[in-house]
């Protein structure tokens, strides 16, 4: 009966159930869309922060079908808003009108070139190596499809590549992303359409047809532009890791057999222990004789080896789809595209599909330390344990897309076995929520 | 078709009492139960958080002559008569592969020095003789099951009534439908989806008509005592209080089908009220004849850690004439680990789940972590800071063990093996971080590295325990889900 | 919006996904067989948030099989039917099709303006009431700071579109008399089209595909479908699909469902864990798979599917 986690469950009370509660976890009836946006979008304002207030909340929802013509009336209005708002066209103000062209074949050079060396400043679009080439100092990524004639507004901010020529180059996520939200018209270059001269051609891209044309391009899958437009609606900046590329190797090393001559020796201690004192081999490991005090039986206890994140490591080799594929950027954080600072997130992309299982620990292994030391640190961290076991020393966010529906997982690596929590709770224990003082790291 | 989808009966959202709790992680957190008398001094019960004795020496003060006499005499005395540890027994049942303790002194002392073993007849701490005094009307006050079942007829009692009012309401609408049809006019109420979008917010134009009969307006129009916040049926309250806030703000809410309701409600009043053996003695006060029935049952990792690391426990055979020695009981636990047991201890390997699940026990343990068994939430672990009665617990523990050693994956059968063994559903792990959200924990999932076979030199040493578990390694990857939109700042 | 679609429905395939991109063939398929999707696109009206998204509508394999084998749809190689379509598109039909654009966008501008010059009056009505209203109760605050918050509100939108018809209605709301009429009204606006059909041509015939694979869960999935269920991806919520009783529009789902294999080891912790979270939402774990039978395997449909709800019972 003393129990308290029986009682835990009464009580899970709001914040918790907020945290894990997302609007977006379920349908929302489209109708309040209606209500919001139409006088709002005529109005010319517009959601601009998804967390705030105006957001719609959770509509009412029945528990099953029943014959009245009320509820089939109510279905059938919310269907209609829902079409409603599908249908809405993306419609381009002619005097802020961004057009794209889009290149097949990559970052090429003008037709016309009024410079006179365009070829060494544009990475050849065939080149198949991978990786941003060096030019007389403006670098097109060499993935880049489209490129942006009239580039003004915002978004070029934290997207795209200026040429020299004062197009900008964007990623296919990018491309779509922008078409997608109704800011840019891409268009179909002259030489796929059969029209004369070169450069845009006066028919537009379809939805359907940017899809078509950019996902599935250079690693572009459809799971990792979800994550790149999800998060970027939010108002993150989202750009590509070095782990993009399935084929690109990180880093190289002795992959195989690396870890266990290292644990062999960092444990020797432990063997030699082992045989010097018998305790461990029949126990009891806390020993037969008078103990001092109760900190004395738990550092006997401590025979099983536990990983520390924090010993330094040879590098692993990452495996797809376990390796970092997006750095994130928070809307708060100052952004610049060309010295970009140290990600607030790490993202793997990961298809539930392809992907059924979770990683082992070797490839959720890797990938944690394919990210930077991250210890728990400041006032707040120190003083709670919790808080410190839960953010670890690594930590990386896993995007599992199951059929266009992202679940974001935050991995951390905690290493318990670096916080004692006997030599500091004792008997009295803290009182401030069981929260303890950490003390020297290490073994 | 072994169930049809319409029987399923979700649980009824019931407000209980609001009760303001303390975070999940507050140390002595205990929620306050009104109708009980002061809670015992948790500190003074549970000082000791292992079941050994220590006997620190009295301070050495190098200028006090004193104190290095008393030092001395301390070291002498334990000399001349060591004092003894307490060695509780236990046996070992192998019909249900499981670890018994009957005598109530060590009962008491395993659960009060370090929250070992659960009462087979109650939740966790041994308390049935407490309760069946209760029950008898021997102490004071309701027990807790007492309220529990009170508190389910009366729910059961106030869905149905919900029920019926909202077949009432669809009922009285498909006639007003119908009467409208034949007047050839348009019901009033069923207009209002194509107003147009109304000016007075998001579900302005939603059922005007239906108020909801909500069970916590039910409950507020019977204004029931607050007893119901002492609950213990844990998953309709925790659902409940969701529910409540979810009413609250004016969400969703979830109604149910009256005949679903009915029907449930049959079968459950059934089972409802057992029969109450005590009343064919009850007329007398009979606490002297009252036996505890109870005994206490050690899980397997919790026996042994009492045995091999504390050396606290001695557990005795089937028989109950002999005693196992660690080693053996190793063995033997190992091969209980599979059902049904393994019959000889050469059948063992690297990866029985004993090794594993005790590797990750011990370690937690170690550490000053009170680990209880977390079943009852779909893991293999719950991590207690001081233990049960002073705070929830916060980490729930799942245990997967790792075959990264190049050995597992020398040829095609040892890769199957290991992929089989390590393979788990992302929708299990999705599941299982669901349920710690519901009730606040966090998940740790815990890989535990499995060595490659023995060599020959550490194979001489198959029975010591110490050298095999040092070749495990346990590796923690505390998990929870991101929300983008809450780290946006 | 009732209408129905050609059929069969031709389902985008791209890169190893099924996809809608048709509103009319998505309603369609939601309303007549039960199929929704999951919507995966930027909504041009509301591109800041993800609660509500828009097109494409990606189907789940099992939704593109069960269509496809209901003959209501077939599977499109989108990536030939687009090289091949934009290449030997006519120059004619090229022109044609941009001129009706061109006469969409200018009706798409004269409809703007309409509606601008509704709401900017409606605005200016409700400009009017809300200050009598504060003029009445001034006591304690300045009506100023909350139209000054509305504007840093507006401020902050990225969307070109919106925005510059905010710039317009800022001017405009001053004084009624400054009308955006500096915009001539025969400029019309550009579309960037949902779908590309038109101006490619729906003949599919040498772009079709076979119906998708699908995974060992397909007879359950279809077993539920065919009882009225709507079923939605599950993943986030532990389970492989969520069953919707009706329109999830309308409804909250029923059951967490998950599919096994007939002699697949179930382990009771996953039975555990599944019941609470059921229980914990209020609903069913819903476990379930095709039976195996001794006999001969008898031609689809005879399938026999065995599903077992679950539910946490307290202790």
């Amino acid at each position: 009966m003393a129990d308290a986690d029986e009682a835990a469950i009464h009580s899970s009370s709001t914040p918790s159930t907020q945290e894990d509660t997302d609007l977006d976890d379920e349908t929302q009836d489209f109708r309040i869309l209606n209500n919001l946006t139409f006088a709002r979008i005529l109005t010319g304002t517009s959601l601009s922060d998804p967390s705030n207030a105006s957001l719609p909340r959770r509509g009412e929802k029945d528990f099953e079908p029943n014959p009245t013509l009320h509820q089939a009336d109510i279905l059938s209005a919310s269907r209609n808003a829902m079409h409603n708002a599908l249908a809405h066209p993306r419609l381009h103000f002619p005097k802020a009108r961004i057009i794209a062209v889009y290149s097949p074949d990559g970052p090429t050079p003008p037709p016309a070139p009024k410079n006179p060396e365009p070829s060494s400043q544009e990475t050849g679009s065939e080149t198949p190596a991978r990786g941003p080439k060096k030019g007389t100092g403006i670098v097109i990524h060499p993935d880049a499809c489209a490129y942006v004639i009239n580039p003004k507004g915002q978004h070029f901010k934290s997207l795209g590549q200026a040429d020299s020529w004062g197009r900008v180059w964007l990623l296919p996520e990018e491309a779509l992303y922008l078409l997608e939200r109704g800011t840019l018209d891409i268009r179909w270059p002259c030489s796929m359409t059969g029209e004369d001269g070169e450069g845009p051609s006066e028919l537009p891209m379809s939805l359907q047809a940017a899809y078509t044309c950019f996902i599935g391009r250079d690693g572009l899958t459809v799971e990792r532009f979800s994550v790149f437009s999800g998060l970027r609606r939010l108002g993150y900046v989202v750009s590509r890791a070095p782990g993009w590329y399935d084929s690109e190797e990180e880093v190289t090393g002795a992959v195989q057999a690396r870890q266990w001559p290292s644990i062999n020796g960092l444990f020797g201690k432990f063997w030699d222990w082992f045989y010097s004192s018998n305790s461990t081999a029949t126990g009891p490991v806390a020993g037969l004789g008078i103990h001092r005090s109760y900190n004395d039986i738990f550092r006997k206890l401590a025979i099983i080896p536990w990983y520390d994140p924090v010993t330094p490591k040879p590098p692993q080799r990452t495996t797809p789809p376990f390796r970092v594929v997006y750095h994130i950027y928070k809307p708060s954080t100052t952004f610049k595209k060309t010295a970009p600072p140290p990600p607030d997130f790490r993202v793997a992309v990961i298809n539930a599909q392809t992907q059924p299982t979770i990683p082992t620990l070797s490839q959720l292994g890797a990938l944690l330390e394919s990210t930077p030391l991250d210890p728990p640190r400041g006032e707040k961290m120190s003083r709670l344990l919790y808080m410190r076991l839960r953010h670890g020393y690594r930590n990386v966010v896993l995007a599992i897309v199951d059929h266009g529906v992202v679940s974001y997982l935050r991995m951390g690596d905690a290493a318990f076995g670096k916080e004692r929590i006997y030599d500091k709770g004792g008997l009295n224990g803290p009182k401030k929520g069981g929260h303890l003082h950490p003390k020297g790291n290490g073994r | 078709m072994a169930s049809d989808p319409s029987s399923i009966l979700p649980t009824a959202s019931v407000a209980p009492a609001p009760s303001p709790k303390a975070e999940s992680s507050r140390d002595n957190g205990r929620p306050a139960r009104q109708p009980r008398p002061p809670k015992p001094n948790y500190k003074h019960i549970y000082r000791f958080p292992l079941p050994l004795s220590v006997h620190p020496l009295p301070p050495l003060i190098p200028h006090n002559p004193l104190s290095i006499v008393s030092v001395i005499l301390s070291y002498m005395t334990f000399f001349i008569s060591s004092p003894s540890h307490e060695v509780y027994s236990a046996y070992f049942d192998s019909n249900t592969s499981s670890v018994h303790v009957t005598d109530e002194k060590a009962v008491r002392a395993l659960w009060e020095m370090g929250f070992f073993g659960k009462g087979n007849l109650s939740r966790s701490e041994p308390s049935w003789l407490e309760r069946e005094k209760k029950r008898r009307g021997l102490l004071g006050g309701n027990t807790s099951e007492d309220l529990t079942s009170a508190r389910r007829s009366e729910r059961r009692g106030l869905k149905l009534e919900r029920a019926r009012t909202e077949r009432k309401i669809i009922e009285e609408r498909l006639k007003a439908e119908a009467a409208a049809r034949a007047n050839g006019a348009v019901p009033l109420d069923s207009s209002s989806p194509s107003l147009p979008p109304s000016e007075n917010g998001a579900t302005g134009n939603t059922t005007p008509s239906t108020e909801k009969f909500s069970l916590r307006k039910a409950r507020q129009g019977k204004s029931l005592g607050s007893q119901h916040s002492e609950g213990q049926d844990q998953g309709y309250n925790a659902s409940d209080s969701v529910s409540e806030t979810k009413m609250i703000n004016g969400g969703k809410t979830v109604r149910f089908s009256p005949v679903v309701q009915e029907k449930e409600f049959v079968s459950e009043s059934t089972t409802l009220h057992l029969p109450d053996p005590s009343l064919n003695e009850n007329d007398a006060g009979e606490e002297p004849s009252l036996k505890n029935e109870e005994h206490l049952q050690l899980s397997n990792e919790e026996a042994f850690f009492l045995v091999y690391g504390l050396g606290a426990l001695q557990i005795f055979d089937d028989k109950r004439s002999t005693v196992i020695p660690a080693p053996s009981l190793f063995s033997l636990l190992r091969q209980h680990s599979y059902f049904p047991p393994r019959e000889s201890p050469t059948a063992l390997e690297l990866d029985d789940p004993f090794i594993i699940s005790y590797a990750v026990y011990h370690h937690f343990r170690s550490l000053g972590w009170i680990v209880r068994s977390g079943v009852k939430f779909g893991v293999d672990y719950l991590l207690y800071n001081r233990g049960p009665v002073f705070s929830h617990a916060e980490f729930a523990v799942v245990v997967i063990p790792s075959y990264d050693n190049p050995y597992w994956s020398e040829t095609e059968e040892r890769r199957d093996r290991s992929a089989r063994k390590q393979a788990r559903s992302w929708w299990w792990l999705h599941c299982v971080n669901r349920v710690q959200a519901q009730v606040k924990k966090s998940l740790v999932v815990c890989y535990v590295e499995v060595p490659p076979p023995l060599s020959d030199a550490q194979a001489n040493a198959e029975h010591d325990v110490g050298a095999l578990l040092a070749q495990y390694r346990v590796r923690e990857i505390s998990l929870r889900r991101w929300v983008p939109n809450r780290t946006r700042d | 919006m009732n209408t129905t679609p050609t059929l069969p429905i031709p389902i985008s395939y791209i890169s190893g996904n099924y996809y809608i991109f048709s509103v009319d063939a998505a309603t369609y398929l939601r309303r007549e067989h039960h199929i929704c999707g999951v919507l995966i696109g930027t909504l041009p009206l509301i591109p800041q948030q993800n609660v509500f998204l828009g097109m494409p509508l990606e189907l789940m394999p099992e939704e593109a099989r069960l269509l496809v084998e209901k003959g209501v749809a077939c599977i499109v190689d989108e990536k030939k039917a687009h090289n091949d379509g934009i290449k030997s598109l006519l120059e004619e039909d090229r022109k044609r099709y941009i001129q009706d654009l061109e006469s969409q966008g200018l009706h798409a501008r004269r409809l703007q303006l309409q509606r601008q010059e509704q709401s900017r009056e409606e605005a200016l009505r409700k400009k009017e009431e809300k200050k009598a209203a504060k003029m009445k109760k001034s006591a304690e605050k300045q009506q100023q700071s909350p139209a000054a918050g509305d504007v840093a509100e507006e401020n902050s939108i990225v969307d070109f579109f919106a925005h510059n018809q905010q710039k317009e209605q800022g001017s405009g709301s001053g004084s009624s008399s400054s009308r955006p009429s500096s915009i001539m009204v025969d400029e019309p606006y550009g579309i960037t089209p949902t779908t590309s059909y038109p101006p490619l041509s729906e003949a599919f015939s040498d772009k079709l595909l076979p119906a998708p694979d699908v995974r060992s869960s397909y007879p359950l999935f279809a077993h539920l479908h065919s009882k009225g269920y709507f079923m939605s991806p599950g993943l986030r919520f532990g389970c492989q699909y969520m069953a919707y009783p009706g329109d999830p529009l309308r409804f909250h789902s029923h059951f967490l469902v998950s599919s096994v294999e007939w002699d697949e080891e179930i382990d009771l912790m996953d039975i555990v864990a599944g019941g609470r979270l059921g229980t914990g939402v209020k609903k069913g774990f819903l476990l379930g798979g095709a039976e195996r039978k001794a006999e001969v395997s008898e031609a689809e449909g005879n399938e026999s599917i065995r599903m077992f709800s679950i539910e946490w019972a307290g202790m």
